[in-house]
């Protein structure tokens, strides 16, 4: 026994040994490794020449400006609401001058400022000593109608909050595709607080689109995302699916109806990189069963998902899957 | 000191090896994920591969060393364990894995269903793998003098277990790119054990059945008794990892251990129980005053035969439950057009479709039948050019890859591959590439349109369940 216990111990310790210099040849020194930046460096280079703008100054609140279905922007024209079917909706500003180095980022939330962004992108500007106007659009690719509601814009010079704005979609018919109300752009013109449209209820069924804005306060409903991965490699898994069901339906009895698309109050497949958001917020203190399936792993049911008030919005979840 | 009492006093140490065997491998998987924590190494590519399969190698290696040290006394060559050690490694990178992921595709069904999980665990993937093992033993070393003693059963039964299950791990390694070191280490302790003790069953049978002229039935009994261990150690595993909905973003996932643990103790329990009836045998066979038949021509033929035609028998229900798990299908009969689609899509007709099923929890692949009404003098040609001014209006990068002139049930149709980037606006998940076909069939004065839209990956695993649905519709 005696014999065994050393040839154990030497194997072990031999074993150790070897892990240690492997690892310690490939280790990171801090544990903490800083996440790689993208600041624009101002640079020396960059004093301005005389005459040359020095600070851009930009209209604040933000505008937005009337558009048309195959993205075209009217900057001379702007809204204070997009009727119900618009496509494109289109925040921006007025500007004295583009310095050089100058980075203009927009960010598009949809449901209030605290909410994740649903658009986000920058863009170096090349300098320009003139005054014009900046916008940005969005719209969904397949030129389907953007969920109404409330869109917030904010816009960041050099990631410095200088605008913000917000506007309403919905409120008009599905043939306004032209915008209902339009004024000529003033210096002074802002967007002021929109009074709150009354809603068409959505006619979209599709499991993949945006559910309608609530009336009740944004805290009730919480968006859910999440990362699916593999609970034995934690290797992220692509293509799942996250289902979540209408409150009351149960894993059986949607099987039972063939999986019915009815029967789905919202899902959401994973990406390349495990990731997924549900495009409808989901109820909190509402109990739903969610399912979340992918080729090759034990299905997922849990009948009893519930968030409550003490979720944070949005809701991340980690999701392991098991072959 | 008699011989028998060393003889005795080398088996009594069997349990022994198999603690330390079975602590020694749970150790080393704490120490790479500690260490693991601890460096947080930056490995990748080739060096986590590289690095992953050198770990994958570990847990046999040290189970195969315990036993073999323990076995001094009077070792079974090493060149020959070795030599079982690389036939079941052999057999099954060659034979065992190409046939259940690739011939069977068990990973595609068989989580559809409990009854597809236990009858494909134990039919198809445990009988594979318990008759790869059996051949491993049977044809390389049994019939040989090395083969004498009960324990060598399970000595070289081990050998070829861990063979096999270090190809499994190999491939697990590879297959996941360069898992993080320690959860892959779990997985690969875990099968190392679990195909150990398998292996150690089917090990003893073949020990006795060489030494004890056994009934005929005895080989056959231990195969069937080690291939339900493989499937119920499948299906109770399952049972212990079903997935989780965790809240909250969780950086720092600690692997899951409970396979592992449910591994390590079936290692154990086989080893000391099988440790316990070889000794029982001894002490029998002492009883009785003989010895055992150390004879190399008494391995029973028939006794051979009843064993492979036994996993003849669970193949072919392996054979029936994948055919019918993955064959299965409903029929369906909408607006004139009638056929099948697999029993596990659904349906998913949408407006505008005239039917429309889809796999809604395994690949996500759709079949769609379309109509198009054509004016006169339209053909597929138009239909065609419809078809790339939808797409390419709704998603991006439409282009068709591919087309020809067939034949479809006696009528000529045209056939195209495409594929295209759904964007997925809005859902701020990457762009999804939709790979797909259509069969453009002109029937009068109208188009149908079946189409199959599913991923480049899963295109050619959808794509015969596809001609199945394309193949028996009529209209």
């Amino acid at each position: 026994m005696k014999t065994q216990m050393k040839v154990f111990l030497s194997i072990l310790s031999t074993l150790v040994l070897v892990l240690v210099s492997v690892l310690g040849a490939f280790a990171s020194t801090p544990a903490w490794r800083a996440a790689a930046g993208n600041v624009e460096s101002a640079g020396n280079d960059a004093l301005p020449q005389a005459a040359a703008c020095t600070k851009m100054q930009i209209s604040n609140p933000a505008l937005w400006f009337a558009t048309d279905k195959k993205g075209n922007v009217y900057p001379d024209k702007i809204v204070k609401r997009y009727p119900t079917g618009t496509t494109v909706i289109a925040s921006g500003f007025e500007y004295n001058c583009i310095p050089k180095n100058t980075t203009i980022g927009v960010v598009y939330y949809y449901g209030g400022f605290d909410t994740e962004p649903v658009f986000s992108d920058s863009h170096k500007e090349s300098p320009d000593n003139k005054s014009g106007v900046f916008w940005w659009y969005i719209g969904y690719e397949d030129g389907s109608p953007l969920p109404e509601g409330d869109w917030q814009v904010e816009w960041y010079i050099n990631k410095k909050l200088a605008s913000k704005g917000e506007i309403t979609v919905g409120g008009g018919t599905k043939d306004d595709i032209e915008p209902l109300e339009t004024e000529e752009a003033t210096e002074e013109e802002a967007t002021e607080e929109e009074e709150v449209t009354e809603e068409e209820p959505s006619d979209v069924e599709d499991i993949w689109d945006f559910g309608e804005e609530e009336e009740e306060p944004v805290a009730e409903t919480v968006t859910v995302q999440g990362k699916i991965i593999d609970g034995k490699t934690k290797k992220p898994i692509a293509d799942a699916l996250f289902v979540v069901l209408n409150p009351g339906v149960g894993m059986q009895e949607w099987a039972d109806k063939d999986f019915a698309e009815e029967d789905v109050y919202t899902g959401a497949k994973t990406d390349t990189r495990g990731q997924f958001t549900c495009p409808k917020e989901l109820e909190r203190n509402v109990t739903y069963t969610v399912v979340v399936a992918a080729k090759g792993y034990q299905i997922i049911v849990a009948e009893d998902f519930i968030i409550d008030e003490q979720q944070e919005d949005p809701v991340v979840l980690t999701i392991k899957m098991y072959k | 000191m008699s011989t028998q009492q060393v003889v005795d006093r080398q088996r009594a140490a069997w349990w022994q090896s198999a603690i330390l065997a079975v602590v020694g491998v749970l150790v080393f998987v704490g120490i790479v994920i500690g260490l693991e924590s601890a460096f947080q190494p930056t490995l990748s590519g080739t060096a986590l591969l590289v690095v992953g399969v050198l770990l994958a190698l570990v847990p046999a290696a040290l189970w195969l060393i315990f036993f073999y040290v323990q076995d001094r006394l009077e070792p079974e060559p090493k060149k020959e364990v070795f030599k079982i050690f690389l036939v079941g490694l052999a057999l099954a990178g060659a034979i065992g894995i190409p046939v259940t992921d690739q011939l069977f595709r068990v990973s595609d069904w068989l989580y559809r269903s409990s009854v597809s999980l236990v009858l494909g665990s134990i039919f198809v993937v445990g009988a594979i793998e318990t008759f790869l093992i059996y051949v491993a033993v049977r044809l390389f070393i049994y019939d040989t003098d090395e083969f004498d003693e009960r324990s060598d059963g399970m000595v070289y039964g081990t050998a070829a277990g861990l063979g096999y299950a270090t190809a499994l791990n190999i491939q697990f390694v590879l297959a996941s790119e360069g898992a993080a070191l320690g959860s892959a280490e779990v997985t690969v302790a875990e099968v190392a054990l679990a195909h150990a003790a398998f292996a150690g069953v089917l090990g003893y049978f073949l020990g006795r059945a060489k030494l004890e002229r056994e009934r005929v039935l005895w080989l056959p009994l231990g195969f069937l008794l080690a291939t339900l261990l493989n499937g119920l150690f499948t299906i109770l595993r399952s049972r212990l990892e079903t997935g989780d909905i965790i809240m909250g973003q969780v950086s720092a996932v600690l692997p899951t251990v409970s396979g592992l643990f449910l591994a390590g103790a079936l290692a154990l329990i086989v080893a000391v129980v099988v440790a316990l009836l070889i000794q029982r045998d001894i002490a029998r066979t002492q009883a009785q005053g003989r010895r055992a038949a150390v004879d190399a021509a008494v391995g029973d033929r028939r006794s051979n035969f009843a064993t492979i035609a036994l996993f003849v028998v669970l193949i072919i229900v392996g054979i029936i439950t994948w055919l019918s798990v993955t064959g299965g299908v409903t029929s369906f009969e909408v607006a004139g057009f009638k056929g099948v689609y697999p029993d596990h899509y659904g349906v998913a007709t949408r407006e505008g479709d005239v039917f429309r099923v889809a796999d809604v929890l395994g690949s996500g692949a759709e079949f769609a039948i379309q109509t198009i009404e054509l004016q006169a003098g339209e053909g597929a040609q138009q239909v065609v050019a419809a078809l790339a001014v939808q797409r390419g209006s709704d998603f991006a990068a439409y282009k068709v890859l591919e087309s020809k002139e067939v034949t479809l049930n006696g009528k000529p149709a045209l056939w195209q591959r495409f594929a295209y980037v759904d964007p997925m606006t809005l859902l701020k998940t990457l762009p999804r590439v939709v790979e797909g076909e259509d069969y453009i069939v002109v029937d009068g004065n109208r188009a149908v349109i079946i189409t199959l839209l599913t991923t480049p990956e899963n295109l050619p695993d959808v794509e015969p369940s596809f001609q199945q649905f394309v193949e028996r519709l009529t209209f």
